[in-house]
């Protein structure tokens, strides 16, 4: 496992620049620009923030409201023919401002927390298991894992400790806070063969950040199991409408998108879609701290969301996703909105969860 | 000079909900430009750009009515700020105005279906909205290349033109009703009407205003059902003549392609080499109900054939399509620092249009004039009509030797830049003055703004710009509204 590179300002200052004199293309993609309607937090204005600490070499106040104002749902990534990294450059330029003690409120109630997993999962976990479950460090359903996993028995460890990947403190500025997470993490799953990571963030940061193969985020591995999985789900949704939410760093981060989709149709539900879907997915407005640091932008982006699903819904149905944040911010906003393995376990003949 | 002290700050601040104001250095800045090349170029070479005092998001008709009853009252100077999308300038900000950005009014109000009308807010983006009525069975049919990033109102505000204007019109065609705050913070509103006989075109009279006349608040717009189908074709032609004889053959028919994009020698050998190895590119793309597309795409191929064009299949238009705003995403690469030629590189587009019988000289005297002092020039037909059509050139020059050698940061550069400078204005210069002398309009679809207010008299005559002065003077008796722009008000109220 690749130790996390962090780059710096410097390093994302030719992307920057190159978007500030691009034409704000994927203003209409940006839910951030959409709810605030600020030109300072559209990608352009962000990068041409990032550009300009790169020439003053020093951040200030506009580089730190600029940079804050990103959910990292790479939807202008997905639009931009140059191919630029959003996050990449908002990571690097928001750990620059809180060094420089610049970094707005909410920063650290973002910040990634260790938490140690659901007792159901560590009580079904074999030691020593060439699978390792990593549930992250957000409300992941580590009781669904442990029965979605028993029902087609999968042995599986799991990482014990109370820990935290590090993308959420990384996220948010606190880069040496979050580096030390990974590494504590690195450390807990040097024997795995292969990590399931139930949190999409979590699984995107180690698998493409830490550039470890081993790790599978959860809706690819389970739908991997669909031979086994699927008998023992179908057909106990038959009937039932459902719209899937791709999270943002299990679609755009990962490119999955046909995996959790497998796994609704295995249960017998008519998976409707949302006017925005797959690739053009929006987000809830909680990722990357965003919720805290600006949360009335962050409320209307939920709302859009919230309404789009609505929208396909067409009255009262169920909303399945992968992501933690997103399943909470969606009930929140009075959806019923559930987590993918708890919805699935739910499902399970009695007895099995 | 504009100002706006803290005690109008706290005014401003009180007309309009919470957090609707801002005067955050950041903000100030992204609103301290639009599109314009020259503004980038200036930027570039490390000018500070002016930028407003203050940025304000109204949220409705009221807010605005009440921000501009104000500014009349206090004589503060109000810049619309769309998508900032705009290449003149028009977005531009004086020194101490507050830029009065349109983007918190956002809302697609309703769908007419009957009349086939969808009422808008200013500050939708053209994007959103197509998303909007694609699902359900719509389309307004405007697809600029910067449809991804502009506004509507945007779109009113300079009479845009998309990419498949031939069959849908431009934007002052689409627009049925407008609601409008005017400068005294009155409210006009022209309900959505087919057509209308009753007095002058107070709707015409505010499109293509560029927010010198007010701000608009609300548009109608007119709708299509989304095409069942789509054909695609690409063709050469043996000159650019042939080629234009091509779109006046087929527009005399009473065919209305959706696209009709014939490139000179030049831009086809410049960009489209692929496709054809000589003569000039046409791409046609006829969209709509399929009955009615297989005899358009049967009667352009046989129009073709008869001017003596070459048949090249599907490929051309395709990949226009696939890629038809890829355009915008590499005005970065050239005029960025350390582009694709080097620094201090001028680039930028002019869109001029004339009737068929003025049409060639008019092509032939702007391409010597922007050749005189850029190093290419790039031109094709984006917009045909039955009386003429639209000439889009593209034109650049590098900054020469001095800026390789000098570096990003040497002293040689900012010479270079002034240089390239100097030729960029010359060009437009030369471009406008033959378009005038050539009898052709200054602008087809990208407006007015900073950039063409010198020609805007040349354009419309002594008589029409003093009727344009008259009609300003009447509804903005204070220059609040734009001031600047379109050479009307000036930059100190009177």
């Amino acid at each position: 496992m690749t130790p996390p590179h962090l780059p710096t300002i410097a390093d994302v200052r030719a992307a920057a620049e190159h978007c500030s004199y691009n034409a704000k293309l994927c203003r209409f993609a940006c839910p951030v620009a959409t709810a605030t309607g600020k030109e300072s937090v559209t990608p352009w204005g962000i990068n041409r923030a990032i550009a300009a600490a790169a020439q003053a070499g020093a951040v200030n106040g506009a580089t730190a409201a600029a940079v804050y104002g990103c959910t990292g749902c790479r939807a202008c990534g997905g639009v931009c023919l140059p191919g630029l990294d959003l996050p990449t450059h908002v990571r690097a330029a928001r750990a620059e401002v809180v060094a420089a003690g610049l970094a707005p409120p909410g920063v650290d109630a973002a910040a990634g927390r260790a938490r140690t997993p659901a007792e159901e999962l560590v009580a079904g976990a074999t030691r020593g298991a060439g699978t390792v479950v990593y549930p992250g460090c957000r409300s992941a359903d580590g009781a669904a894992v442990a029965a979605l996993l028993a029902a087609v028995d999968e042995p599986y460890d799991v990482v014990r400790e109370p820990t935290c990947c590090g993308a959420r403190s990384i996220d948010v500025g606190l880069a040496e806070r979050g580096l030390g997470e990974a590494a504590q993490l690195a450390g807990h799953l040097a024997g795995a063969d292969r990590v399931v990571v139930a949190d999409p963030h979590c699984a995107r940061l180690l698998r493409t950040d830490h550039a470890d193969d081993r790790v599978v985020a959860l809706p690819v591995f389970l739908a991997d199991l669909l031979d086994r999985l699927g008998p023992c789900l179908r057909p106990t949704a038959t009937g039932r409408r459902v719209a899937w939410h791709d999270p943002c760093w299990l679609g755009r981060g990962m490119a999955a998108y046909q995996e959790p989709r497998a796994l609704l149709v295995a249960t017998g539900a008519e998976v409707v879609e949302p006017a925005h879907t797959r690739e053009h997915a929006r987000c809830t407005g909680g990722g990357m701290g965003y919720a805290e640091v600006d949360p009335p932008a962050a409320g209307a982006i939920l709302a859009a969301r919230a309404a789009d699903l609505r929208c396909a819904l067409d009255g009262a149905a169920t909303v399945v996703t992968a992501c933690p944040t997103a399943a909470d911010r969606l009930r929140r906003a009075g959806l019923d909105a559930h987590d993918l393995s708890g919805w699935l376990a739910g499902l399970l003949p009695a007895g099995r969860l | 000079m504009w100002t706006l002290e803290a005690g109008l700050l706290a005014e401003l601040a009180g007309l309009v909900g919470p957090g609707q104001v801002s005067t955050e250095p950041g903000e100030l800045a992204a609103h301290a430009r639009d599109c314009w090349p020259r503004l980038m170029m200036r930027e570039r070479a490390g000018e500070d750009l002016p930028r407003p005092a203050a940025v304000v998001w109204p949220v409705h008709t009221e807010e605005a009515a009440a921000l501009y009853r104000w500014a009349s009252r206090r004589h503060v100077a109000l810049v619309p700020f769309g998508g900032g999308g705009g290449v003149v300038g028009g977005a531009a900000p004086v020194p101490g105005c507050v830029a009065v950005d349109t983007k918190r009014m956002n809302r697609i109000v309703g769908l007419d279906e009957l009349s086939g009308h969808v009422v808008v807010q200013p500050g939708v983006i053209g994007q959103n909205l197509e998303e909007w009525l694609g699902p359900r069975g719509w389309t307004l049919g405007h697809f600029p290349s910067s449809i991804t990033l502009s506004s509507v109102g945007g779109f009113a505000a300079a009479r845009s033109a998309g990419q498949l204007s031939t069959k849908y019109g431009t934007f002052p065609a689409m627009v049925a009703g407008v609601e409008a705050v005017l400068p005294d913070g009155s409210v006009v509103r022209r309900r959505a009407q087919p057509a209308s006989a009753a007095g002058p075109d107070l709707t015409g009279l505010l499109l293509g205003a560029e927010g010198t006349l007010g701000l608009l608040t609300e548009l109608t717009l007119r709708v299509h059902p989304k095409p069942e189908v789509m054909a695609f074709a690409g063709y050469a032609l043996p000159s650019f003549p042939a080629g234009l004889a091509v779109l006046r053959a087929l527009l005399r028919r009473g065919l209305r392609p959706a696209v009709l994009r014939l490139y000179d020698d030049t831009e086809t050998r410049a960009n489209h080499a692929d496709e054809t190895a000589e003569g000039c590119l046409l791409v046609a793309v006829c969209e709509g109900w399929s009955e009615l597309v297989a005899l358009e795409d049967r009667a352009v191929r046989e129009t073709v054939a008869a001017h003596g064009g070459t048949d090249l299949g599907e490929g051309p238009a395709r990949r226009w399509h696939a890629h038809r705003y890829d355009v915008s995403y590499r005005l970065a690469d050239i005029i960025k620092p350390g582009g694709v030629f080097g620094d201090a590189v001028a680039v930028d587009t002019c869109e001029v249009a004339a009737p068929w019988g003025r049409l060639q000289p008019t092509y032939e005297a702007v391409r010597s004039a922007l050749g005189a002092h850029m190093d290419l020039v790039l031109c094709h037909a984006s917009h045909a009509y039955p009386d003429g059509a639209a000439l889009y050139f593209t034109f650049g020059a590098a900054g020469g030797a001095a800026a390789a050698a000098a570096g990003h940061d040497g002293g040689g550069l900012g010479e270079a830049e002034v240089r390239v400078c100097e030729r960029y204005d010359a060009a437009w210069a030369g471009a406008l003055d033959a378009t005038v002398a050539a009898g052709a309009t200054i602008s087809h679809h990208h407006g007015v703004g900073v950039l063409r207010a010198p020609w805007l008299a040349a354009e419309l005559g002594a008589g029409g710009m003093a009727m344009l002065r008259q009609v300003k003077a009447a509804l903005d008796p204070a220059g609040i509204a734009n001031p600047g722009k379109l050479g009307l008000a000036p930059e100190v109220p009177a």
